[in-house]
């Protein structure tokens, strides 16, 4: 397996007066080379800081206190030298080199990290001439170019046009256009479609696919839209409560979601071919991550709760037959113990 | 000039928007001379009923934002009116269009915008209580612990927890920060409220929770909605109507069980084909991928303006520029060949 990253047993967490939020707790997944991974989970789960925290980009009072995030570099010879991204100082020369060049990344809110006072134009050319050995001229070229293959229309002109002066798929566009004019090898595209009607989505799903096929460019793609990940990703990472729950085949998951939390999800979706008065939603919300939760975090919400054990122990990844990973105790043999006749009566309510 | 009411009988709509314009100079070089001007709306007209929701849809940067801008009076319009009666028939008929900034002021009370970019809208350096309590103060309708509950109150509606009432905005996550401007725009209990892609950065759980809720508070309170929004889903969901732009005008307009049945223009057909379906099941749908450049606003092609990427384009078609016109009850459409095509609606069962 040409794995590209690794990110083994993240931890991200933010020190605030409160008590410390763990955004992202322990999160484990991997990406192959050319491959995409759709990352989902509900707001607020972590999905933002685990990309933050693979550019290095976590400003206190978050701080990433434990885990590896193993690069696969190819090196001048072709051959693979792997690096733990979190060895490197965060401001070094390395670190920016593969900052916005070889990983490149679509920021969720497109309008508030584009600078409010420089022209998009120089914003673009900036970063090429950071990553690439090109004239301002050429560096200008493919800018021009790349905001062309991103359909914005009058795209010389707009090289002077400020952000506020764009519609906001028009920025998310922008955004798109910088990432991939470095031609990365991991692009991770973090709600990169939100503000994107249905055929502007399409062709810039056409044009990710395009060089992920040509470039061999490995994609973390996240977002919300369950129709986008069954048409884009591979592979399939559901994140819950700054961990991975379920990662698996894409398909597999569509087909047949293992963990409950999954199955909630896939339940919640508003459909084009039904109408519902009310839409289904999973019930209680996701706990604040301030708080610790015995046993399996998604315990307070899970339909198939088993008392005494779900609220005890903590789930540990497992491997099924068909390669997935799911941290859930129904798969276990913890499901079929014997449970105190307590339990029994209670788990009919 | 026809009158887009939701019915005929009902003379006097809530909201009535005609010939509405808004041009932005283009500017180029160092004096920052006007070399020509994007026509970002171009003559839109249609009604809104107390209590009902339409849906506004097109493509990224055809002119949805500028049109809820121009309501809120947040840019100046170039041309048209926009009248609004936020005290029935009986009760004074503003036109928003020209009020100046004093006689505003008792308007604006009525009117809430929920913001495409909810982070820039969001005062970084305010907490959630100032920021979501802020519409209430500047009304001088509550003070101390009264607005701090309803702050509270608002919180636990949108799913976030009322703990975070004295965090700043950049402590939260893409959807959390959406959720904050929602409850900001909701706490008023406003007349009108223009939601510009409320529930984009949403997961499909909150999304639901969150469109629940605006179903809900439009029933309690009457409310009334311009919903913009890509995700054809979600708008068909929430909508009574549905009207579809294209480069700065309406080109359909319907209720939205018939448009999403049967459209009646090829530029919604395209649209509704190219949505995407959660699960490998229905994958084979034909795709109608539009050729073709994005119309230049600034220059928009002769005729009819969808004509260099219509499949049914005739020379007529290049010519003629087609108006929106009533064809059936309740339904508007602006194709010279919207009676004699039968065209393709979203996919169902
Ligand atoms: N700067 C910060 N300070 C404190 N807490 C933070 C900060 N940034 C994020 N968090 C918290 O970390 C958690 C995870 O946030 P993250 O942005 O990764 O969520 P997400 O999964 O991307 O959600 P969404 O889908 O809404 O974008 C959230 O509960 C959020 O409140
Ligand atoms: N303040 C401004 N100055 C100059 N041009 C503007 C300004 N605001 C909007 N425009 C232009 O007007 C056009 C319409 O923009 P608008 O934001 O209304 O699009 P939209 O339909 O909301 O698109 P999206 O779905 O991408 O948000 C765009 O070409 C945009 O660049
Ligand atoms: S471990 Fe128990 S509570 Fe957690 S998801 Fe599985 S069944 Fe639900
Ligand atoms: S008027 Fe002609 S070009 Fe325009 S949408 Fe109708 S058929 Fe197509
Ligand atoms: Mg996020
Ligand atoms: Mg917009």
């Amino acid at each position: 397996m040409d794995t590209l990253l690794e990110v083994r047993n993240l931890q991200t967490h933010f020190f605030m007066a409160e008590g410390v939020a763990k955004a992202v707790d322990s999160t484990t997944f991997s990406i192959r080379r050319g491959q995409v991974l759709g990352v989902v989970g509900e707001s607020g789960c972590g999905k933002s800081v685990t990309a933050r925290s693979i550019m290095r980009m976590v400003r206190p009072p978050g701080h990433t206190v434990d885990g590896e995030i193993l690069y696969s570099r190819p090196d001048q010879d072709g051959q693979g030298a792997s690096i733990d991204l979190l060895q490197l100082p965060a401001t070094g020369t390395e670190m920016r080199a593969i900052r916005g060049g070889e990983i490149a990344m679509i920021f969720q809110e497109p309008r508030a990290s584009l600078s409010p006072v420089h022209r998009i134009g120089d914003q673009i050319t900036e970063n090429i001439l950071l990553h690439q050995e090109v004239s301002p001229s050429e560096a200008e070229e493919i800018a021009v170019d790349m905001l062309r293959q991103v359909h914005i229309p009058l795209a010389e002109q707009r090289l002077d046009a400020f952000a506020h002066q764009l519609s906001g798929g028009m920025c998310q566009r922008v955004m798109i256009a910088m990432a991939l004019s470095c031609h990365p090898s991991l692009l991770i595209a973090d709600e990169p479609t939100t503000a994107l009607d249905v055929t502007t989505e399409a062709q810039i799903l056409e044009l990710m696919q395009g060089l992920q096929a040509d470039l061999h460019m490995a994609i973390m793609f996240i977002t919300h839209d369950l129709g986008v990940v069954a048409d884009m990703a591979d592979e399939v990472a559901v994140m819950y409560l700054g961990k991975v729950v379920e990662q698996g085949a894409a398909a597999d998951i569509f087909r047949d979601p293992k963990h409950p939390y999954t199955i909630a999800l896939l339940e919640s979706l508003p459909r084009m071919d039904q109408r519902r008065e009310w839409l289904q939603t999973i019930r209680g919300v996701v706990p604040d991550p301030y708080s610790t939760l015995s046993g399996c975090p998604f315990h307070p919400r899970c339909a198939d709760f088993i008392e005494g054990v779900c609220d005890e122990i903590v789930p540990e990844p497992i491997t099924l037959e068909d390669g997935r990973e799911v941290r859930c105790l129904l798969y276990t043999e913890h499901a079929h113990q014997e449970r105190p006749p307590v339990a029994e009566d209670a788990s009919h309510s | 000039m026809p009158a887009i009411h939701s019915n005929a009988e009902n003379s006097s709509p809530l909201l009535e928007v005609n010939g509405l314009k808004k041009h932005f100079p283009l500017t180029a070089g160092l004096f920052s001379k006007v070399v020509s001007h994007i026509k970002a709306v171009d003559g839109v007209d249609f009604a809104l009923k107390k209590g009902e929701t339409l849906g506004l849809v097109g493509e990224s940067g055809c002119g949805k934002t500028t049109v809820g801008r121009l309501i809120m009076r947040l840019y100046e319009p170039t041309a048209g009116s926009i009248q609004f009666r936020p005290h029935g028939e009986e009760g004074e008929d503003y036109n928003l269009a020209t009020l100046d900034n004093a006689s505003l002021r008792p308007v604006r009370s009525h009117l809430q915008m929920i913001f495409q970019d909810p982070y820039t809208s969001l005062n970084p350096r305010k907490t959630l209580l100032d920021i979501i309590g802020e519409p209430l103060r500047l009304n001088g309708m509550r003070k101390g612990s009264e607005l701090e509950d309803r702050v509270v109150e608002m919180l636990r509606l949108v799913g976030l927890r009322p703990e975070y009432i004295t965090r700043y905005p950049h402590a939260f996550s893409g959807g959390q920060r959406q959720r904050i401007g929602i409850a900001r725009a909701l706490i008023l209990n406003p007349t009108l409220v223009i939601a510009d892609e409320p529930v984009s950065a949403l997961d499909v759980s909150v999304q639901a929770q969150i469109l629940n809720l605006l179903k809900f508070l439009q029933r309690e309170l009457d409310l009334t909605y311009l919903f913009i929004a890509h995700d054809l889903g979600v708008v068909k969901h929430i909508s009574d109507r549905v009207a579809v732009m294209y480069v700065g005008k309406l080109v359909e307009l319907a209720e939205a069980d018939d448009l999403y049945r049967k459209p009646l223009h090829p530029y919604t057909e395209a649209l509704l084909s190219a949505v995407h379906v959660a699960g490998p099941a229905q994958s084979h749908r034909e795709r109608i991928v539009l050729e073709g450049e994005v119309a230049d606003p600034s220059n928009p092609p002769s005729g009819c303006y969808f004509h260099p990427r219509c499949r049914y384009a005739q020379d007529r078609c290049r010519q003629e520029t087609p108006e929106l016109q009533g064809v059936a009850e309740g339904r508007y459409v602006a194709c010279h060949l919207a009676e004699e095509l039968d065209l393709a609606g979203a996919a169902s069962g």
